[in-house]
């Protein structure tokens, strides 16, 4: 009986494993489907031949952790639309893409946590996916295209979205979480934080959340920078007293269990007692200044 | 397929699950494995790979070497309604170049400027940028225009190729002998009509594309798995240049599109060391610069280029080499020069301080400009602004 169970639970195992990896594959539009839509590309790179496609853009999608991914050229209702659907290593890294790639985001697309609409762009993370669909007119009639085509190639995905789980509570809410960038080396810096390459040179294989807040009297930036060993945080903070120049910002920072945090205010500290307190509450560590 | 949570693997739970482990910060499971310990050392970076430029340096100069008959010389002309409906306008780019042309030689007429730099009966190269598609190519306002004004000095369709690394990506952005007849359009890497890249005997078609008399070697080696491999022509630590411009071409007009690369810029050298060249992804990551720069002091591309024309109607201020819509933007703009460092050190700034004014960039780093220094040590042309002289013109 015992084996039997055991047994079951193995099968049970190895089906839900099964699935997962079959869920991983790169989801497809079935062309048959609709009469008005005209697939003019259809085209999967992995690994290192997303070389072919985009040459020296592949490197920031390769220091993100590039799997494979499906480009798709087609035309519905007189609307040119490119289709760029990248499965990058984890769901992390595709946020961390995602995170480098918006810009001014107009609103974001009803049901997606990560996403962003532009006027002639849709981008989305879920799950390991990062999607863009990229229209040619700007027009509204594009934008409903892109959104019915993202609902179809990603709906099973919909709910499958990565969360940042214990962040520092109130002040801090959704709003600042989805503005959080994630950075994994230099491309992804000089893409999605400049301001902060500088400190991290020489620098390699790290992950940074970091998470700009911009209101009218705390302005700040707040990194997690997870994994830290060795001499690489003296290194860091070396860097950040050298290279901080006129000092218009002070520089905070913790050691905590797993992450080294990272405060850059540029208002005064006052201005910034309750998130401080949030952060130390939440890391169990105690700020200082640098 | 299924939706997680049916799987059984409610990923938001795993997640919050994962951070209760007494950290301080917690990050999904991934994030720790990911984060491997940094290797930093002394907080110097490492030493660079050598390369073979000093095999460039041996060749003697000519006349027409780098930087060219007008050194530290820069045009920019900006038109109001370059971009029309989101395209380049022909009409304004013709009026851009020609305005640009009269300006740099100080000709009295057209032809006779653009007779300062080919003359009939040479092959003429156009090296143009198709590599971020469609939405940010270098504009066919921009190329008709160059090919009118160089037939109108006495160059025949037939003696002018326009040319890139992949022609298929010339025919993607409407680089086709359609758009264009009489003219030549060819790449390095190609494919047949079927879509393969290997010949009858398994060979890559791009093989016989490229000059081994001539390399740029570099102490890193290139391997590839076989979907990559004809997108690189051939593995190991030499880069051969494309026959295109050791064999085929006289001169070369090189017509770049204003754009960044992360926070620099990709305009002339990129798209010459970078397009001229195979083999060339195990150099992005320590010799970036080095090649942007080194590239263009052999004599096949240092002794060929006599004009570089940025198209900077359209371009981008973050997100390139690619072409993210959000950072496409029109500069209006058009730089000439027969330098490409000076043109580059101006367009560097137009790019730069785009990104400042729009927030994705706090300041200029001089990380940035590495590549113009090194290409200045090897007498390509002038990187510093102060003495280059820039004749800005605005019409429209």
């Amino acid at each position: 009986m015992r084996y039997t169970f055991a047994l079951f639970t193995l099968l049970f195992l190895l089906l839900t494993v099964a699935q997962v990896i079959a869920q991983t594959d790169l989801p497809d539009l079935d062309a048959k489907e609709k009469k008005d839509v005209k697939i003019e590309r259809n085209e999967v790179y992995s690994g290192n031949s997303l070389w072919g496609y985009i040459n020296g853009g592949a490197d920031l999608y390769l220091e993100y952790g590039f799997d494979k991914m499906r480009v798709i050229d087609l035309t519905i209702e007189d609307e040119n639309l490119k289709i760029d659907l990248y499965k990058m290593e984890d769901a992390v890294s595709a946020y961390g893409i995602f995170s480098v790639n918006r810009f001014r985001c107009n609103e974001k697309a009803k049901g997606w946590m990560h996403s962003c609409i532009t006027g002639y762009q849709l981008q989305l993370a879920t799950g390991p996916f990062y999607l863009s669909i990229i229209n040619q007119s700007g027009s509204e009639k594009a934008m409903k295209a892109s959104l019915a085509l993202a609902n179809k190639l990603m709906g099973n995905w919909r709910d499958d979205y990565l969360q940042f789980p214990g962040m520092p509570g109130k002040p801090f809410t959704k709003m600042h979480y989805s503005n959080a960038k994630i950075i994994q080396g230099r491309l992804g810096m000089d893409n999605g934080f400049q301001m902060w390459a500088t400190y991290f040179e020489g620098l390699e294989n790290y992950t940074l959340m970091v998470i700009p807040v911009k209101e009218e009297e705390a302005r700040f930036n707040l990194g997690f920078l997870t994994e830290v060993k060795g001499d690489a945080v003296d290194i860091l903070i070396k860097n950040i007293k050298e290279k901080t120049g006129s000092a218009t910002s002070q520089w905070y920072f913790a050691k905590a269990d797993k992450a080294l945090i990272l405060l850059e205010s540029k208002s005064s500290i006052k201005k910034i007692t309750g998130y401080i307190k949030a952060i130390e509450a939440a890391s169990e560590a105690e700020l200082q200044e640098l | 397929m299924r939706n997680s949570k049916e799987n059984g693997v409610d990923r938001r739970k795993f997640f919050k699950v994962a951070a209760l482990g007494g950290l301080g910060i917690s990050f999904a499971p991934s994030f720790m494995g990911k984060s491997i310990a940094q290797e930093v050392k002394d907080g110097k970076e490492p030493a660079k790979p050598k390369t073979n430029v000093e095999d460039a340096l041996k060749h003697p100069r000519t006349a027409t070497s780098m930087p060219g008959k007008y050194p530290a010389k820069v045009v920019r002309v900006n038109h109001q309604n370059a971009v029309v409906d989101n395209k380049p306008g022909k009409k304004a780019a013709a009026e851009m170049l020609e305005k640009a042309m009269l300006s740099l030689t100080g000709a009295a007429t057209l032809k006779e400027a653009w007779l300062q730099f080919v003359k009939p009966g040479e092959k003429i190269g156009l090296k143009v940028n198709p590599v971020a598609g469609k939405s940010l190519t270098t504009s066919h306002a921009v190329t008709q225009s160059i090919i009118a004004q160089l037939e109108d000095a006495g160059i025949p369709r037939k003696d002018i190729v326009i040319w890139d690394r992949r022609e298929f990506q010339l025919h993607e952005t409407g680089y086709t002998k359609e758009n264009y007849p009489g003219i030549k359009i060819t790449g390095t890497e190609r494919k047949d009509e079927e879509g393969s890249y290997y010949n009858k005997e398994g060979d890559l078609y791009s093989l016989e594309m490229i000059d081994k008399d001539w390399y740029y070697w570099a102490d890193v080696d290139g391997e590839y798995d076989e979907y990559t491999l004809p997108y690189m022509v051939n593995e190991g630590k030499y880069s051969y240049f494309s026959k295109i411009c050791t064999q085929e071409v006289d001169k070369i007009i090189n017509v770049p599109i204003l754009k960044n690369a992360g926070a620099s810029i990709t305009l002339c050298m990129k798209n010459l060391g970078y397009g001229a060249i195979t083999n060339t992804s195990r150099l992005h990551k320590q010799l970036w610069g080095d090649t942007s720069a080194e590239v263009c002091a052999f004599p096949p591309l240092r002794d060929k280029v006599v004009l570089n024309i940025v198209d900077g109607l359209k371009g981008c201020f973050n997100g390139g080499p690619g072409a993210n819509p959000q950072y496409i933007i029109n500069y209006n703009t058009l730089l000439a020069g027969t330098d490409p460092v000076a043109v580059d050190r101006v367009g560097y700034d137009i790019v730069i301080k785009k990104r400042i004014e729009k927030g994705v960039q706090e300041k200029d780093s001089p990380r940035g400009r590495k590549f113009m220094e090194m290409a200045a040590n090897l007498k390509l042309g002038e990187h510093r602004l102060e003495k280059i002289d820039l004749k800005e013109i605005n019409l429209g």
